[in-house]
Parts: structure tokens; C-alpha cells; sequence
């Protein structure tokens, strides 16, 4: 079998984090070839390299025998590689023809030639099964199933012999899934080679002839889908271990401080059922797009909620940002640039923010000896390393830059916390201060519910932990009684447990 | 005893001899006269008062702020000022303010800072830049209205008043109607509300015509004020009343277009008549012609900027000076251009 | 999966609001000749599309450049600056009409090249970057000509292109038409159409699919150019002369023709015959309101009641969402 795509030692890191470690991959011309890895392994940055948008740091790529450094996207389609990208590149307003003829519009000294345009068109369209769409549709109106095909078309139009497919089927349904399938086979047939990237075993197992895996960077195993099984791909995919040892966790008080009945927001999540007690770490775990984020984000009315109902404190809580302020149920978001902390002011303001009303004498003006105190009392107790309660936000290092996202809660003696994704992008010895405090609040009697997708995290902090799948509780585990392996099998959604055989 | 005593009269000496230099002590103000109108010959200065009024300036300068560079009326008086300063030898500075009148008060406060002594200004909107005005002469800058002589703070106005100009024009349309067209005529005037100054003109040309010629009808009164808006207000006017044959406008500028218009529809020059405002070039040329453009009215632009300098050299000079000079409005015609 | 079908309601929505504007038209053309004796007729007819074609025609350049995404506000000054230049090389040179109306054009597709390259080497916003180009064009448009007009004989040559006939047509209905069916060619059936529209929708999947989007944008600043710095001349003839502010009256009228005929502020999505029929639309506004006598003093508030109701039917296409 000839080989039509060949890595050799490919590296491309970013400031502070390594992500792609001397990667070496051989795709054979015809297969279906898939990658996995877990969140953060480096897929997107190996697309993204494979389909021109980004250069490598080091190392050499052929393809079809040639060397292949494409300086742009455009360039590497024009070579033969496509890629489809989970955010479809279409133009929404025009009709499905214009699209799969985009940048090679069939003319005559300018003019269209619509003919042969609709020719081509329908003939990729045919050649995909899918005949029924009308060449005049505005492909903006079409399913998303629609709309993957319309860009396998254009990528057929472009005569393309490697096509790269990232996550395709994240929004299909079952019978598009299967669809999908039969035209990804067909493309075999006619000697298209697929990179299919998923984190979906069953699909891989279904579909691909040969399976890469991706770990922290380095490509750490590739062989024929024969010669694996689930469980040894999960093997390979488990995460590093991190040193030093945790502190012990906290007992959990019996009052139950927030409960969550049957919650369901349509794309994200469905019938999510939880409760939470006083000093309780609830860890709530999945992969990109299970809908850990955005449950998260719904509890303080971040996200929307179509049906279920949230009891805080045995009340029906209507969540908003500013009710749960009120609630003393604090947030720590994900992105803490754009939504924790304001950098350009400074480690007092940012820290008594929401505090201040509480802070100001009528009718209205600030106290500042009485900020200061406060937030110098938190700096103290969090240990944030600032020069002075003045300086900017902006300065300080991501650390603790999270930890004045933190502390500003903290300062308003919020009760309960929600943290998401706390220690993201942050050093290994800033992550330990952060789950020292995580479990000096637990021992305050304070909740804690800590979506993360770091599973060592997890186990050490979560005196539960709920994983998330499609958008589905996949399993409900005891933090001190499972381990990473374990996590990771629901993660993936390989085993299907009831709940009634993983009771505490 | 015998110290003190020679101490107090050395003393008293010196104090007697110390001003002795000056001989009549100089104004420290300019003297404003109300009681009747100056004219432009009352505010030539004297090589005396140049020569003071050049002192009292010192580095400072001389601030021109027209009604608006665009128009070629304006745009004249303050370029005529320009070059009399030059003469002069004194700096005149212009700010164009596009016919916006808040622009004027941001250009009077600049002026200010930057050290103008005076300034001359067309004023376009009173009530908005009165307080911008009033600040300046707080700051004892010297004002020259060249747009009406009320209410001018700190200085002089030279008028040249939009409701002499409006009723002037109006005159000269009634007069053609009577000698052309036997008295009976359908009028279209031309007007611009954007500025008020300029409503008043029209006002003017509306009553003054009416009086000269009263058999006269007037259809209404369109937007002109540049030549676009004149073509098209005529053309539109046409259809609506086809028997225009008399055109006054507030300015010469949108009497072009309408004249254009009115040849688009073929009236005949010799029954058409066409009055507008501000004696430029091509409208000479065009009463001179002798076709549809019967007159316009002078206000002497050039003279008007030169008289403004003059006036602000008495005023650095603390000269005597009449507070009101009116300019006078002059009617052209074909006969009077000759 | 939700459905994506339109629903009869929605289609609806969608056409009143696509061309809302049009009914409005409707709506008024009906009500002026049922109060006026004279609106319908050919005189006043013809009238109006020639008060409408030199804002029509630079609103054709307008408009390519907003389907892109973009807008350029320098197109009156252009406009207007090249009418000056033509003007000026006439009556003050003596060069002869073809050639001084051949530069009018140049010119303004000069600037307009001048505009592409800020927006897309300089990456300059373009809104910003034409605004500037604005103020430099009135600036030294001022200077120039000291704020007097340039007048003369030179000028009759050019006359027929305002107000010449070709038997009971104007000459500029004439070019008006001829315009607009070439650029609606352009746009619908070539290439160069075809991009335009789809680097408005998306520019990133146009780049991704291999089309050179900076030349593009360039080139259709350019064109914009061309069709201003005809339009410059165009009104040059209509004035006879050349006037230090002229053009900067159209700025209004060109991007409400634009906007009130449909194109999408986005970019990607808009027809060109409704840039035509709202130019139409908006001269028939001031058209109507001389007709109908509406005092001075009131016409801009009825023109602006008008166009908000116009407007408003443009929204009802993007209400859910």
C-alpha cells in the first residue's frame, strides 16, 4: 500500500506548552485513518498544521511523494488536501451550487457558465447519494447534515485525494451518522483517503482501517483497527500523573445546599439530575462538547434552560448572574480574560466588585479604607502575589489572575462555587495552591461544583463526580472509589452503567 | 531729624520725576460711539493708529472665521481681510467652518488660545455662538461682526444685514415684473432653512417684492442655496406650476441651477427673469449676457473683509470709532454693470 | 434535529421585508397622482429618473462596496472632486471633453484603488479609511478652487450628457439603464459577481477556497471609483460648472438608495435592481413633495417619516432570531 500522507518528526509549540512532540505518521493512500486523542493532546493543532493554516516548528511532510509545506489553506486544498472543519467554512446566503464551485467557478472569459457549474454540482452531489438536495437551496437553510455534504462536495470539486475530517459527527443524528458512513465508504471506494478525527470509539471502531493515538503531544500509538480494542485505546489515551500528594478530603455535611431535577437545554444537555451538600466538591467531567461547559454555565443563568427546575437551598432558583450573586453562589468562569477579571483595573477593585454596594455609604460612595481592608484580607488568605493592592490585573501571571477571579467571590462570602475549568493554562505549582484552597473551603462548610476536564483533578478534589456524555449524565462515581481509567470509559461513552449499580 | 527730612525729599523728587516721560496718557480702550451709522470711509485707519494698533498686537494675530469657505461670497471677505493684514503686515489666520455653527464656537476658542487679538466673524447661528463670543471678549479679545450689527460684544459690527440684502433682491424682481412683464408674474423664490440668517432674507425678498409689485403672485418658496438644489427644486417646480417665469433667490449660487432648469424648459429669456444674492463673477457675467439673469445684489465682499481689518486696527489701537457700520447694499443690473 | 423549513408566514416576512420598501413606493406613486394632476405625467416622469440617475449611477460603486461588508463614505467627494478636475481641465486648460471627461473617470477610480489599498494593505476599517479620504478630498477640493466656481463655455460640450435627448429619452435615463444592466450582469453572471457575493458572506471560506480576497476588494473599490468619477462628470453637465462643495449633496441620497434598497449592512446579500428602484423612490419623495406643495419647512420631516416607515419593513426580515 502506498503511502500518500508521511510526518516525520513534526513539532509546534506555543508559548508555554509543547503541542506537537516530534510527530511521525504514515497515512496510507485509501484508508480511513483515524486520530484520537484526549482534550488538549494536540489534534487541533495537528489539523491545523495537516490543512495549511499553521506551520510547523520542526520537521517534514510529504505528500503524494512530494514535499508538502503549504503556505496557506488555499494552498494545500489546490495540492489535493481538504479539510471540514466542525465550523462549517460556507456562505450562507448563496445557493448549493455556488458553493461546492467556490474559488474554481466554472466560466468563459469571466462569465459563468452555469451549465457546467450545475453539472458539477449535481455529478458531486451523485457521487455522494445525495441528489435530493436542490442545486438552487440557499445553503444556509439547509441541516447540518445538508451542510457537511455540500463541503464534501467542494472538497470533491477540488479534487481532493486526503480528506480531513474533524469531529464530523458532533451534530448528526443517527441515521445521519449512518449516511455519513455509507459516503465516507463509497469515498474509499473511489480511492479518497480519509483522516477521520473523533473522539467517538464506536465510530472508529465502525468505520476506520487504522487508528492513531495522540497523548500530551506525542503520537503514541498507531496500528490497524484489528489489533486494538477500546479498552487498550483508552489505555494509551490516559493522562499524566501528577506528583505530590493531595490532601485529604473533607466530610461532607448532611444539608443540601443545591438540587437540580431534570434539567434540559436542546444541543447541550438533557435530563441532568444532582444534589449538592454543604461542603461537598461535586466534579462534573466530559469530553469537549458533552455539555459540561454549558450545564455549568446554566446553573448561574449563563446558558439557557428550556425545561427542569434548580432548588438552592430548598427555594426555586430562577438563575441569573445577579440573583445568584444575592444567592452567595459565586462563579469562576472559563475564560478568565474575557469574563473573570477586568485587567485594567486593579487587584482592589477587581476583588470587591461585587462587593462594593456593601462597601459604600449612602448614596453611594465608596468606602476605600474598607475595600482595601477587604481585599488585602483576601490577598492574604488566597496568598495572591501582587506588588500592591494597585496594580493592574493585567500583570499579574495567569495564577493568579485566577486567584483574584476567585477571590472576589470569596470576598462577597459566597456559600456556594461554581469553578470551570480552574486551573487551565496554569503551572503545576499554582494548581496546588488552588486545590489547597478548594479544600479549605470544602472544610468551611462551603459547596464546591467543579467542572473540569482534568480527571487527576477530579478524583482528588470531587467527593462526587458526574460524567457527562452527549450531553447526558453517562455515569454517577464516588471520587475516593474510582479511578482515571474508569472515568475515562464513561468519558468516551464506552460502557453504559445503571445507576442503581454505582451507589455510594 | 535732619536725615529723614533729606530722605523724604529725595523721596518726594523721585516721585515727581518718575512718570514725567509721558506727556498725554493714550486710551486704554477703544471709544464706541452709537449715535449714527458708520460708513467705510469712517474706518480707514491712520499711520499713527497702524502703527499703535501693530504694538497692542504685539505676536498675537488676527482670527477670521467666515459663514462658510464654500460659497464664493464668503469665501471672498475673508480672503480680502487676509490680504489686507498682509499689507498690513500683521497675520490674519482663516477656520472654515462649513456653514455649521457650532464649528464657529470651537473656532472662536482656538483662536483665543492661540493668542488672536481679534476676531473677525460671519456670524451664522447668534444664539449658538454668543456664549462662545461673550467668553472671548471676557478674555478681552476684540470682536468684528461682519453679519449683522446687533448685539456685537467687544467690537463693531459691520452689517451687512441679510434683510437689507433679501429686501433689495425682492426690489429688483418687483422692478423687473413692472418694466418687463407689465406687473403680473408667477414667482418662485428661492430659499435655504438650514440657516436662519438666510430665512430672513427670504422673508425680505417674500414683502419687498410684494410691495414693488403686487399684482405679482408668489407660488412658494423651494430649497436652493447651492446649485444641485436649485436645479432640482426648479425642475420639480416646474411641473407643478409651468407658468414660472420669475426666480428671486437668496443667493447666485442656487439661482444658477434654477436658471439651467428654466432653459431645460425652454422659457423664453426675453419674459423670464432671474434675481439672486452675492454679485459673484458669473453672475455678472450672466446680467451682463443679458438673458434670463436679470440681477444680483452687492455687498461688496472684498470691501466688507477689508473693512473688517480696518475696523480691528482702530479697535487694537483704541481708536474712536462708531459701534454700527453698515455696508451698503448695492443693486446690479445689466444698466449699472456697464 | 430542529427543522429548518420555512414556514408560508416566514416566506412572507421575508419578501415584505426584502422588498418592503417597494410597497411603500407603491403606496406613494398611488397617492401622488390620485392628488396631483401632474405627477404621472411623461414630463415629470422623465424628470425624476434624470434628477435620479447621477445619484443611481455612483450608487451602483456604493453598493459593490457594501456587498463586500464594507462602506465608503468618500464617494460624494470623490464624486464631487472629480467633477472639479474635469471641469477645471476644460475651462481653465483647454483640454478637450473627451479627454478631461476621460480623467473625470480615472481619477475617481485613482482614489477609489487609493481607498482598496487602505482597507486591505493597511487594514484600515473601512468606514474610517474612506472617511479620511473624504476629508482630504474636501480639503484640497477647497483649496483648489478658493471656493469659487468654475464656469465657462468649455462646459456646452458636455451639456448633452445632462440634458441631451435620444428621441423622447434623456441621456442620462439612458445611461442610467445601461448601467444598471451591465453591473446586473456583472454581478449575476460572472465570476467577479459571483466572489463578491461570496466574500461578503464569507470571507474566510472565500480565502479557504483559494480566491485572491484583498485583489478583489481592491478592484471593486476601483470600480466604485470609475462609477463616481463618472458620476462627477455626469453632474458637472447638469451644473455647468464646478463648485468647490459639489457632490457632498449626494453622500445622503447615495447611502439611503444603498441601505433602502436592501443590501444587507453584513455584506452578501442584496439585489441590484432595488438600488435602482429606491433611488428612484427617494427623488420621487422631493419630487412629490414640490407637487403636493408641502412647505419647505415641513418636507424633512414627511421624507424622514417616509423613509423610517421603508426602513422599518427592512427589519421585519431579521426579526427571528
Amino acid at each position: 500500500m502506498t503511502t500518500i500522507l508521511s510526518l516525520k518528526h513534526i513539532s509546534r509549540a506555543f508559548p508555554g506548552v509543547r503541542a506537537l512532540d516530534d510527530i511521525s505518521l504514515d497515512v496510507g493512500q485509501g484508508t480511513i485513518h483515524a486520530l484520537v486523542g484526549a482534550n488538549g493532546a494536540g489534534k487541533s493543532t495537528l489539523i491545523k498544521i495537516l490543512s495549511g493554516a499553521l506551520a510547523p516548528d520542526a520537521g517534514e511532510m510529504t505528500f503524494r511523494g512530494a514535499l508538502y509545506a503549504p503556505e496557506d489553506p488555499s494552498k494545500a486544498i489546490r495540492v489535493g488536501v481538504s479539510t471540514i472543519y466542525q465550523e462549517f467554512n460556507l456562505l450562507t446566503l448563496r445557493t448549493v451550487t455556488a458553493n461546492i464551485n467556490l474559488g474554481k467557478e466554472p466560466e468563459r472569459f469571466g462569465i459563468l457558465n452555469e451549465q457546467v457549474g450545475r453539472k458539477r454540482a449535481s455529478d458531486a452531489l451523485a457521487r455522494l447519494g445525495a441528489s435530493t438536495i436542490p442545486l438552487e437551496a440557499t445553503v444556509g437553510d439547509l441541516k447540518v447534515s445538508e451542510k457537511q455534504i455540500i463541503e464534501i462536495a467542494k472538497a470533491l470539486v477540488s479534487k481532493c485525494a486526503l480528506l480531513i475530517m474533524d469531529e464530523p459527527t458532533a451534530a448528526l443524528n443517527e441515521s445521519e451518522i449512518n449516511s455519513l458512513f455509507r459516503i465516507i465508504q463509497d469515498l474509499k471506494k473511489q480511492d479518497v483517503t480519509i483522516l477521520y478525527v473523533s473522539h467517538r470509539l464506536k465510530e472508529i471502531f465502525a468505520l476506520a482501517d487504522v487508528v492513531s493515538v495522540l497523548r500530551d503531544g506525542k503520537m503514541v500509538l498507531t496500528a490497524p483497527v484489528t489489533e486494538v480494542t477500546p479498552d487498550s485505546l483508552i489505555n494509551s489515551m490516559t493522562g499524566r500523573k501528577i506528583t505530590g500528594a493531595f490532601p485529604e478530603k473533607y466530610t461532607v455535611l448532611e444539608k443540601e445546599v443545591l438540587r437540580v431535577e431534570n434539567l434540559c437545554s436542546p444541543m447541550a444537555f438533557e435530563d441532568i439530575n444532582f444534589s449538592i451538600h454543604r461542603g461537598e466538591v461535586i466534579g462534573i467531567t466530559g469530553l469537549a462538547g458533552s455539555g459540561k461547559v454549558e450545564l455549568g454555565k446554566a446553573l448561574i443563568g449563563d446558558f439557557p434552560i428550556q425545561s427542569g427546575q434548580i432548588y438552592l437551598r430548598g427555594a426555586p432558583f430562577k438563575p441569573s448572574p445577579s440573583r445568584a450573586k444575592e444567592a452567595q453562589f459565586g462563579y469562576m468562569p472559563e475564560d478568565r480574560k474575557k469574563e473573570g477579571i477586568l485587567e485594567e483595573l486593579s487587584v482592589q477593585r477587581n476583588i470587591s466588585l461585587p462587593s462594593l454596594p456593601d462597601l459604600s455609604r449612602f448614596p453611594g460612595f465608596i468606602q476605600f479604607n474598607k475595600e482595601r481592608d477587604l481585599a488585602r484580607q483576601e490577598v492574604d488568605e488566597l496568598d495572591i502575589k501582587t506588588p500592591s493592592l494597585n496594580q493592574l490585573v493585567r500583570n499579574l501571571s495567569g495564577g493568579n489572575q485566577q486567584k483574584v477571579s476567585l477571590a472576589k467571590w470569596l470576598a462577597t462570602g459566597s456559600e456556594i462555587l461554581l469553578l470551570i475549568e480552574p486551573t487551565q493554562g496554569i503551572d503545576v505549582g499554582v494548581k496546588f495552591e488552588i486545590y489547597k484552597l478548594i479544600h479549605k473551603l470544602s472544610s468551611q462548610g462551603k459547596s464546591i461544583i467543579l467542572v473540569s476536564s482534568e480527571l487527576s483533578e477530579i478524583i482528588s478534589l470531587a467527593h462526587s463526580i458526574i460524567v457527562l456524555f452527549n450531553g447526558r449524565i453517562q455515569a454517577e462515581l464516588s471520587g475516593d472509589q474510582t479511578s482515571e481509567e474508569e472515568i475515562l470509559q464513561y468519558i468516551f461513552g464506552q460502557i453504559k452503567k445503571e445507576k442503581s449499580h454505582e451507589e455510594r | 531729624m535732619k536725615k529723614i527730612a533729606v530722605f523724604v525729599m529725595i523721596v518726594a523728587l523721585l516721585a515727581a520725576c518718575a512718570p514725567a516721560a509721558t506727556a498725554v496718557p493714550k486710551p486704554s480702550a477703544p471709544t464706541l460711539l452709537t449715535d449714527k451709522l458708520g460708513t467705510a470711509a469712517d474706518l480707514v485707519p491712520t499711520d499713527a493708529e497702524i502703527k499703535d494698533a501693530k504694538a497692542n498686537l504685539g505676536t498675537g494675530k488676527i482670527g477670521v472665521i467666515p459663514c462658510t469657505m464654500g460659497s464664493e461670497y464668503h469665501s471672498t471677505v475673508a480672503n480680502s481681510a487676509v490680504a489686507r493684514a498682509k499689507d498690513l503686515g500683521i497675520t490674519a489666520e482663516v477656520f472654515d467652518p462649513q456653514a455649521k455653527a457650532d464649528q464657529q464656537i470651537s473656532a472662536i476658542e482656538n483662536f483665543v488660545s492661540a493668542g488672536a487679538k481679534v476676531i473677525v466673524i460671519c456670524v451664522l447661528d447668534p444664539a449658538v455662538v454668543k456664549p462662545a463670543l461673550q467668553a472671548a471678549a471676557d478674555a478681552g479679545v476684540f470682536i468684528v461682526q461682519t453679519s449683522g450689527r446687533e448685539s456685537a460684544i467687544n467690537g463693531i459690527g459691520i452689517s451687512i444685514e441679510d434683510s437689507d440684502l433679501g429686501c433689495a433682491a425682492g426690489e429688483l424682481a418687483g422692478e423687473a415684473i413692472n418694466t418687463i412683464l407689465g406687473g403680473k408674474a408667477t414667482v418662485a423664490i428661492l430659499d435655504y432653512p438650514d440657516l436662519p440668517n438666510v430665512v430672513i432674507r427670504a422673508d425680505n425678498i417674500d414683502s419687498c417684492l410684494k410691495k414693488t409689485a403686487p399684482n405679482a403672485t408668489i407660488v412658494g418658496r423651494f430649497k436652493g442655496g447651492i446649485t444641485d438644489f436649485g436645479q432640482t427644486s426648479m425642475e420639480n417646480a416646474l411641473q407643478a406650476y409651468p407658468d414660472i417665469d420669475v426666480v428671486a433667490s437668496i443667493n447666485d449660487a442656487g439661482a444658477y441651477g434654477a436658471m439651467t432648469a428654466l432653459e431645460a424648459a425652454k422659457k423664453d429669456p426675453a419674459k423670464t427673469i432671474i434675481v439672486g444674492i452675492d454679485a459673484e463673477a458669473n453672475a455678472k457675467d450672466l446680467i451682463k449676457a443679458g438673458g434670463m439673469y436679470y440681477g444680483t445684489v452687492d455687498t461688496n465682499p472684498s470691501e466688507t473683509g477689508v473693512m473688517a481689518i480696518n475696523a480691528a486696527i482702530k479697535l487694537l489701537a483704541n481708536a474712536t470709532l462708531q459701534k454700527n457700520i453698515k455696508v451698503d447694499v448695492v443693486k446690479m443690473t445689466k444698466a449699472t454693470l456697464k | 434535529m430542529q427543522s429548518q423549513k420555512k414556514n408560508t408566514r416566514q416566506k412572507i416576512l421575508e419578501i415584505i421585508g426584502e422588498n418592503g420598501f417597494i410597497l411603500i413606493f407603491i403606496l406613494w406613486i398611488i397617492f401622488l397622482s390620485l392628488t396631483t394632476t401632474t405627477f404621472l405625467k411623461s414630463q415629470n416622469v422623465f424628470t425624476v429618473l434624470r434628477q435620479a440617475a447621477i445619484v443611481s449611477i455612483a450608487a451602483i460603486g456604493e453598493m459593490l462596496v457594501m456587498l463586500l461588508g464594507g462602506m465608503d463614505v468618500s464617494i460624494a467627494a470623490l464624486l464631487g472632486f472629480s467633477g472639479i478636475v474635469g471641469v477645471s481641465l476644460m475651462v481653465n486648460y483647454g483640454v478637450p471633453p473627451l479627454l478631461a471627461g476621460l480623467v473625470c473617470v480615472l481619477v475617481g477610480g485613482l482614489i477609489g484603488f487609493i481607498n482598496g489599498i487602505l482597507v486591505t494593505k493597511v487594514r484600515i476599517n473601512s468606514v474610517i479609511a474612506t472617511l479620511g479620504m473624504m476629508t482630504v478630498l474636501n480639503g484640497v477640493a477647497l483649496a483648489y478652487t478658493q471656493g469659487k466656481t468654475i464656469v465657462g463655455p468649455q462646459l456646452d460640450t458636455i451639456a448633452f450628457l445632462s440634458r441631451g435627448y435620444i428621441g423622447p429619452i434623456p441621456i442620462p435615463v439612458i445611461l442610467m439603464f445601461i448601467f444598471y444592466i451591465i453591473f446586473y450582469l456583472v454581478l449575476n453572471k460572472t465570476v467577479f459577481g459571483a466572489r463578491i457575493y461570496a466574500i461578503g458572506n464569507n470571507e474566510k471560506a472565500s480565502w479557504l477556497a483559494g480566491i485572491k480576497v484583498d485583489r478583489l476588494k481592491i478592484l471593486v473599490f476601483t470600480v466604485a471609483g470609475f462609477l463616481g468619477g463618472f458620476g462627477g462628470l455626469l453632474q458637472a453637465s447638469r451644473q455647468g460648472s464646478a463648485t468647490s462643495s459639489m457632490g457632498n449633496e449626494f453622500l445622503f441620497p447615495i447611502l439611503t438608495a444603498v441601505i433602502l434598497g436592501g443590501i444587507s449592512l453584513s455584506g452578501g446579500k442584496g439585489k441590484i435592481q432595488n438600488t435602482l428602484i429606491a433611488a428612484i423612490f427617494l427623488m420621487t419623495i422631493t419630487n412629490g413633495m414640490v407637487l403636493l406643495g408641502i412647505s419647505l419647512y415641513v418636507q424633512g420631516i414627511v421624507s424622514g417619516l417616509i423613509l423610517i416607515i421603508a426602513l422599518s419593513l427592512d427589519r421585519l426580515r431579521y426579526r427571528k432570531r
